[in-house]
């Protein structure tokens, strides 16, 4: 998808939209399957987003400044006997992102609703 | 059997990995690896999310869907590289290959048929049958075949000595080919030799030549012997006159 300069394609804009979610159920640090489970749920669909995608699009999200990554002590994933995570923060740049793409959502939807009624 | 589904899932899932991120600095590579390994883990573990076969399904799917962005991030961490992708393609391919050698493998060939045993030993078979009886008489003639006639030169010979002659005591006609007596071909041909101490003609040479009849003669006048213990001084002269039976019928032999 060609994208216009500083512009989020959906995907991003869901994912951010995701992570802001996480972040007031107090999940502050989130890894990326939370994140599919997340985005999964918001967009009320079984499939969580593919491995790929998901995991591309974290890191153009994390080269914009929108998320931040860390990855996990070793010895905690070593105690709990699993692979080591990554864990994403949400940044204040990321918090904005989302508040912008609230912001336009009611005017996206009154712009569908519009051109709905007009094709009607 | 839903748990080898399962495992088989997530086999293929971090071959699939492994492979598109082969040949990429270790930081991101591994950083890959661990974050997908990781998903996978969490997506076996949680007790939400069905049997293994749904869980399992799950795992295929969400590879498959991000085969073209695993790709394109590969492509994206190696653009100093820009044909970096074909490595992941011929890692595939390779898969592919070997999993398609394996299944023609599993394909059950059909045994050859056995080979019949060689035998060397000679059976005695029935006698084969009469030829056929020559054919009748052509109705065009009437009459039986003519029989076949091989026809020879007369050869007239002297020989100049100071002593006795020797006697002549192997003769070997010259044949009078057919082909050239059909042809109406006809003639003289005189050859001059030497007859040496053993009897045998030596030093033949064609004083007078008759075309192709010149040939036949020389082959059948060299083969002459006389008596041995002559003069090696002897000199011989051979006429072969080749005509037609019709025109002289005496010289003919009837076989």
């Amino acid at each position: 998808m060609r994208r216009k300069p500083g512009a989020l394609v959906p995907l991003e804009e869901a994912i951010c939209s995701a992570a802001a979610g996480l972040c007031r159920r107090g999940s502050g640090e989130f890894h990326g399957y939370e994140l599919a489970k997340q985005l999964a749920g918001d967009a009320e669909r079984r499939l969580l987003t593919a491995y790929g995608t998901l995991y591309r699009a974290l890191g153009r999200l994390e080269e914009m400044g929108l998320l931040q990554s860390r990855r996990e002590d070793p010895e905690i994933a070593a105690r709990e006997n699993r692979p080591g995570r990554r864990l994403y923060t949400l940044t204040a740049a990321g918090q904005e992102a989302v508040r912008q793409s609230v912001r336009r959502a009611p005017q996206t939807t009154a712009a569908r609703r519009r051109r709905r009624e007009a094709r009607a | 059997m839903s748990g080898i589904f399962l495992r088989a899932s997530v086999a293929a899932a971090r071959l699939w990995t492994h492979i598109y991120t082969y040949g990429l600095p270790s930081e991101l590579r591994d950083a890959r690896r661990e974050e997908i390994a990781c998903d996978v883990w969490h997506a076996t573990q949680a007790t939400d999310n069905g049997s293994g076969w749904l869980i399992g399904s799950h795992i295929v799917l969400r590879v498959l869907l991000g085969i073209p962005d695993d790709l394109g991030w590969r492509m994206e961490c190696r653009q100093d590289a820009r044909w970096a992708i074909w490595p992941s393609a011929a890692g595939t391919l390779a898969v592919v290959a070997i999993a398609g050698a394996w299944a023609l493998a599993r394909v059950a060939v059909p045994p050859l048929p056995p080979i019949p045993e060689l035998r060397m030993a000679v059976e005695p078979t029935d006698p084969p049958p009469p030829p056929p009886p020559p054919p009748a008489a052509t109705a065009r003639t009437g009459t039986s075949p003519a029989p076949f006639h091989v026809t020879y030169g007369r050869a007239f010979y002297t020989i100049a000595t100071r002593g006795a002659a020797p006697a002549r005591i192997k003769e070997v006609p010259a044949v009078y080919p057919p082909i050239l007596a059909a042809a109406a071909i006809e003639g003289v041909v005189i050859l001059q030799g030497r007859i040496t101490e053993s009897g045998r003609v030596a030093d033949l040479r064609v004083v007078q030549p008759r075309g192709l009849l010149t040939q036949t003669a020389f082959d059948a006048i060299r083969q002459w012997e006389f008596e041995p213990g002559g003069d090696a001084a002897n000199t011989l002269t051979v006429s072969v006159r080749f005509a037609r039976p019709d025109s002289i019928s005496s010289n003919s032999i009837t076989q």
